[in-house]
């Protein structure tokens, strides 16, 4: 019996809603593999970024040391998000079932910094006897390929200290082709070694297998910069963003480039200059391209009144939303392709209205903040915390959907976002 | 216009092999296709379905007959006499006849549902294919579509270590 013909091929692998078959698909032969990896196909199902899921887990300062063995709620695991297609099934999984080759105790004691792509960095904490506060550790987890590679001691000082607000971010590079994962690591923070106040950016590269030498990011002080507004990094067009909250209603966004560790500072000003802007609304988000994104960082409680503000960075646009009278909107900010590390005193444009339903349903939570913006899925997890219940916000879809009860009492979320199409044109691009 | 019993409308299909079906429009306009064509005032007469031959165009005119809507006074008639839970299950046993097909009819029935947009033909004819290849190993999946493994053996072995989310 003949082979069905391409065309038919592409109707049922249209028809499979599992992402596993359809890569599994993938592997049947190298003529399923092209048609699956074709850019119109992967377009042709219209699989939008979405959150897959948790990784999570329930920490505190004393879990670790001295207590061994961790019981199973201090430890790191994924759980699937309902409205998501799952990569590793329906049930929760605990960190040690997705890279079965991890060492054991340190892998009991990681706990989750950030994700992108699948690789998952965490940080891993000694036992008692060996408390270096002084020392990072870090590993990544390839959860995609189940591999696990610890780097090399960071050391510095203690401003990365256990308690202490750093940024943090991996960023996959391409296959080096050996059995390790291909990667970048960037962490800022302030190194005591040089002044409380300055701070100093550390790159890792899986290539080179070392830290590089420190630069200096700014200084606080000088900068009148007040704080971190979120320590995971918005990735986008090979920089990596940060956003700083000044003194006087400013906001310093810190790009570094992932390649090259060049560092620039850019200042943003506000689209609503007659109004009083709360600095805690801001907050940094990626936009894509297809879809408008946007995020609130903190509580929607004390509306209305206030402006309600968040900023987006597409590359070199900056997008920043607004919540005003139950709007959720998105404004951009027109800049040119100039010097970013300029002041961005520019126009602001708004380029979209988030639904009006959703803020009604986020307005009906008690208590409601939200802990988390997606960088692409345009998803908000918004934690309530009169009633502990948490939800995700869907901006493009509009809906509030509760979270499963698994991550309820975890105060340790990270979650994890798939942008299908290039998911599935980098796992399955030549050589094969 | 062609017409036939009490007012109902007629519609012709030509097969690219020089078949021609008389069916009624209500019949025809299950294909979200023809609909299309027809509402938009493109179908003259007849109307030619490229790359569907007589024997596959047949067979899914049979679906449509089966399972266009009753309407009118024969539809208040069988109502009254015909559960709509008797009617449904009486579809499913037709519909698993009907499908009753070799792998080859079954491919050119999918593509025929594809390219007349009939949505529950297509998932009628798609069904056994993706349940076989949801639940089936990577052999049997190969040995079902009858498509050979043309990956070298490191090849799979990579793709295989990569991606042990797929494989667990």
């Amino acid at each position: 019996m003949k082979t069905p013909p391409d065309d038919v091929v592409r109707l049922i692998l249209l028809l499979l809603d599992d992402v596993v078959t359809l890569f599994r698909c993938a592997a049947t032969c190298k003529r399923w593999r092209r048609l699956i990896a074709e850019p119109s196909f992967l377009v042709r199902r219209r699989w939008p970024p979405s959150l897959v899921g948790f990784f999570t887990q329930r920490w505190l300062l004393t879990t670790f040391p001295g207590s061994s063995p961790t019981d199973s709620s201090s430890q790191l695991a994924f759980v699937p998000s309902s409205s998501s297609p799952s990569l590793f099934g329906p049930d929760r999984r605990p960190l040690t079932s997705l890279v079965p080759n991890a060492d054991f105790p340190a892998v009991d004691r990681a706990v989750s910094l950030a994700t992108r792509d699948g690789l998952l960095l965490v940080r891993l904490y000694p036992c008692d006897d060996d408390l270096e506060p002084n020392v990072v550790r870090l590993a990544v987890c390839d959860t995609l390929a189940g591999r696990w590679d610890v780097l090399p001691e960071l050391d510095c000082d203690s401003q990365f200290c256990y308690f202490d607000t750093y940024g943090h971010t991996i960023i996959p590079s391409s296959s080096g082709g050996d059995d390790r994962p291909a990667f970048r690591v960037l962490l800022i923070g302030a190194d005591k070694y040089e002044s409380e106040s300055q701070f100093n950016l550390h790159r890792f590269a899986s290539s080179d297998r070392s830290w590089s030498a420190p630069r200096k990011c700014f200084d606080m002080m000088e900068r009148q910069i007040w704080s971190m507004k979120e320590e995971n990094a918005v990735v986008c067009r090979g920089n990596a963003h940060w956003l700083f909250v000044r003194a006087s209603n400013h906001f310093h966004v810190l790009n570094v480039d992932v390649e090259t560790g060049h560092i620039s500072l850019t200042k943003i000003l506000t689209p609503t200059r007659d109004k009083f802007i709360p600095a805690a609304d801001f907050d940094l988000l990626h936009v894509d391209h297809a879809t408008a994104l946007a995020n609130i960082r903190r509580s929607l409680r004390d509306l209305p009144g206030a402006d309600r503000l968040a900023i987006t960075a597409d590359g070199k646009l900056l997008s920043l939303s607004v919540y005003r009278d139950r709007h959720l909107e998105i404004w951009t900010q027109q800049q040119g392709d100039g010097d970013r590390s300029g002041d961005g005193d520019a126009e602001w444009l708004r380029t979209r209205v988030i639904d009006h339903k959703l803020t009604e349903l986020i307005r009906q939570i008690e208590c409601p903040s939200c802990i988390w913006s997606g960088e692409r899925s345009g998803t908000l997890l918004i934690k309530d915390y009169d009633g502990g219940g948490m939800y995700t916000a869907r901006l493009d879809a509009g809906t509030l959907e509760e979270v499963i009860d698994q991550i309820r009492d975890c105060n340790v979320i990270v979650p994890m976002e798939i942008d299908w199409p290039t998911f599935f044109m980098t796992r399955l691009e030549a050589p094969y | 216009m062609a017409t036939r019993e009490a007012g109902k409308k007629m519609i012709m299909l030509k097969s690219p092999d020089g078949m021609e079906f008389e069916v009624e429009e209500a019949v025809a306009m299950e294909s979200q296709t023809i609909r299309k064509m027809i509402e938009d005032d493109c179908a003259d007469t007849a109307i030619l379905i490229p790359n569907i031959n007589s024997k596959i165009l047949s067979r899914v005119i049979e679906y449509c007959n089966k399972h266009v809507p009753t309407t009118g006074a024969t539809g208040a008639a069988a109502s009254d006499t015909v559960a709509p839970a008797a009617l449904a299950e009486d579809l499913k046993i037709w519909d698993a006849e009907f499908i009753k097909v070799n792998r080859a009819t079954r491919f050119d029935l999918i593509q025929a549902a594809s390219y007349l947009n009939i949505k529950g033909l297509l998932d009628l004819t798609s069904q056994t294919t993706i349940d076989t290849i949801s639940d089936n190993s990577l052999e049997e999946i190969r040995s079902f579509l009858s498509t050979k493994n043309d990956y070298l053996p490191e090849e799979e072995q990579t793709i295989r270590r990569e991606n042990q989310w797929a494989f667990q």
